[in-house]
């Protein structure tokens, strides 16, 4: 999960991860220095709070975040009950015929 | 003070007024601009670049920043290649309809910085004039002396970004939001847009009823 926070500082993000779903909430503030005159105002302040539902189990304890450059990469692995079970049709065993 | 609750903001696409010659989705991104006493400042929103990838430049009166957008990825993961890069253009024109005659000094000296930024030797003044810029969390500033650039007009403004982002989830927010004014209006989202269907607008109506009796707002 990649998550654009321009201009948010790593210590004003908390994430909470439950289940299926993620949470992420914070604040963003743009401060300008004090006698700025102001050409263009584009950029916004204030609070976020977003829940993001995933289709599968997630692992809690394996969870990766990596905050850079005003993005932030989550590493959700799936959990062990939620963990897709491959096998060949070659390896099983083979079985008798029914008569 | 309350601070305002920030709503998910769509990229804007931006309209590409010539041919690129890497294929990638350009959108306009969000620019302050202000002037203290000593520099104009232009901050950029810049998430995804970083400072190695950030190039600033300025030729002809225009201010161009060209970047690329590289997520550094901490293990090799899912195929992230359409999100790993893109270049990012940003061009602010330096207008000055009625400069005073003492300011053209400043203009010179500006332009100074620009002679130099090519490569051509250090006019008079160039290193006086340096553009300082700082790179903090996806936030690229550029700090101009001099303030040649006493009015600013944005030209254009361009990031490219892969299409595959994570997505915001009204649904998700209906239900499980952290509160009930989360909820509400992630509710009434769900209920005015035509991308959901009447299964999960009903769903929408029952929280949105209980999330205006959690906000104590009543029917």
């Amino acid at each position: 999960v990649l998550i654009e926070l321009p201009g948010v500082s790593k210590n004003d993000i908390e994430l909470e991860a439950k289940d299926r779903s993620i949470g992420l909430s914070g604040s963003k503030t743009v401060s300008f220095s004090g006698r700025a005159r102001v050409h263009r105002r584009e950029r916004v302040s204030g609070v976020f709070d977003r829940t993001i539902t995933l289709p599968v189990q997630i692992d809690v304890e394996l969870l990766k975040a990596d905050y850079k450059d005003g993005v932030l990469v989550l590493f959700i692995l799936r959990a062990e009950c939620d963990k897709l079970y491959r096998s060949r049709l070659a390896d099983e065993p083979k079985r008798r015929k029914v008569p | 003070m309350t601070s305002q609750e920030l709503q998910v903001q769509q990229k804007r696409e931006l309209e590409q007024k010539q041919e690129g010659t890497v294929p990638a989705r350009s959108f306009v991104s969000n620019a302050d601009i202000y002037e203290i006493d000593e520099a104009l400042v232009v901050s950029l929103e810049t998430p995804g670049v970083n400072r190695e990838h950030a190039d600033i430049s300025v030729e002809n009166d225009v201010l161009t920043v060209d970047g690329r957008i590289v997520l550094k990825v901490p293990e090799p993961g899912p195929d992230l290649s359409g999100i790993s890069s893109g270049p990012l253009q940003a061009r602010l024109h330096a207008v000055e309809p009625d400069r005073p005659a003492q300011d053209r000094r400043r203009d010179e000296r500006w332009r100074a910085y620009h002679y130099s930024a090519e490569g051509r030797g250090s006019e008079a003044g160039a290193d006086l004039h340096r553009l300082r810029r700082t790179h903090l969390h996806g936030v690229l500033a550029s700090a101009i002396r001099g303030g040649a650039m006493r009015r600013i007009g944005l030209a254009s403004l361009a990031m490219a970004v892969a299409a595959s982002q994570a997505i915001a989830d009204p649904l998700a927010d209906c239900s499980r939001g952290r509160n009930a004014e989360v909820r509400l209006r992630a509710c009434s989202e769900v209920i005015a847009s035509s991308a959901f269907g009447p299964d999960e607008k009903a769903v929408a109506y029952r929280n949105r009823g209980n999330a205006r009796a959690d906000a104590g707002r009543g029917g």
